[in-house]
């Protein structure tokens, strides 16, 4: 996988962004017209949409017997593919592995459910293997930038990850309830990977290798989380304030 | 209120989102490794199923009348 001396296909690239676009368009817009609810808020109609469309496998994976760890467990191990491959430059395939570890942990949970599996034994398991499988992440994006300030946004946007889990985390330990906030697990897998495949496909339509929308995409990353992180604090500070 | 089921019922939408999420992987390969016949491969088998699921939605479609 040697990613710099491979040439440019900017046809290709061209014809997958118009496919992912008219995917992307014509899921939505049956999203839309067959949903009995439609939230009012743009986000929430969108972690809707990703809801309800991934719902279609849940039961194939329920009459095949899959049992939740098992794509918590698969999950953790595209997580480390995905830094793997992060590390080795093919950012588009990170990127493709992100968006598949975001559609295994909205899975878990919704098989979970379905089967009566859904423990507090799982939900610890889940929010644990969730911080290692980031780690690998940034530990590849960390390696892919080790040569530029990049490093420093890899390194940030990875503390607000942790952060972001830990604020809620910590004051759920307390009693107090901590949700919210604009980066949350699924959006950040979200941003990471749709700026990584969108990232490859402009380099490919302009033949370079700069990966500009990938460092836009860790720059938002590392700014909203950590913007998350402080107003999960401030929330809980402001709850837990003695009267 | 859930609308977890109401997309569900559609028949062959399983396979059109299957072949929908693998058809990237395999232009990703081509974009990135040297991999070209493994791309060109799971793009063509992405391509097969949502044939399939589309066909499976039309005709379901055709036989009840109804639109989805």
């Amino acid at each position: 996988m040697a990613p710099s001396f491979l040439p440019c296909h900017p046809w290709l690239a061209a014809s997958l962004f118009l496919y992912l676009a008219a995917a992307v368009f014509l899921s939505m817009r049956g999203f839309l017209r067959h949903a009995s609810f439609v939230p009012d808020s743009s986000r929430e109609r969108i972690a809707q949409w990703m809801r309800t469309t991934l719902a279609s496998f849940e039961p194939t994976l329920v009459r095949l017997g899959v049992p939740p760890a098992f794509l918590t467990f698969t999950q953790l191990g595209m997580s480390l593919l995905a830094g793997s491959v992060y590390a080795t430059g093919c950012i588009f395939l990170g990127g493709w592995l992100m968006l598949g570890c975001g559609v295994l942990d909205l899975l878990d949970g919704g098989v979970a459910r379905r089967t009566a599996q859904a423990t507090r034994r799982g939900a610890f398991l889940d929010s644990v293997i969730d911080r290692y499988a980031e780690f690998f992440t940034f530990c590849g994006l960390g390696v892919f930038f080790s040569a530029s300030w990049m490093l420093w946004v890899v390194a940030l946007g990875f503390l607000g990850s942790v952060m972001v889990s830990y604020a809620r985390a910590r004051a759920e330990g307390l009693g107090v309830e901590c949700r919210g906030g604009l980066m949350q697990r699924g959006e950040r897998y979200v941003l990471l990977g749709v700026s990584s495949l969108l990232s490859t496909i402009f380099n490919h339509l302009s033949c370079q290798s700069s990966h500009y929308f990938l460092m836009l995409g860790l720059l938002l990353l590392a700014v909203l989380t950590n913007l998350t992180a402080v107003s999960r604090v401030r929330a809980v500070v402001a709850a837990l304030e003695e009267p | 209120m859930s609308t977890r089921g109401a997309l569900v019922t559609q028949p062959g939408q399983g396979k059109r989102l299957f072949g929908s999420l693998f058809l990237p992987l395999g232009v990703g390969l081509i974009l990135e490794t040297s991999y070209q016949w493994s791309g060109i491969g799971i793009i063509l088998v992405a391509v097969v199923l949502v044939t399939v699921g589309w066909k499976e939605h039309w005709q379901r479609r055709g036989k009840s009348g109804e639109s989805y």
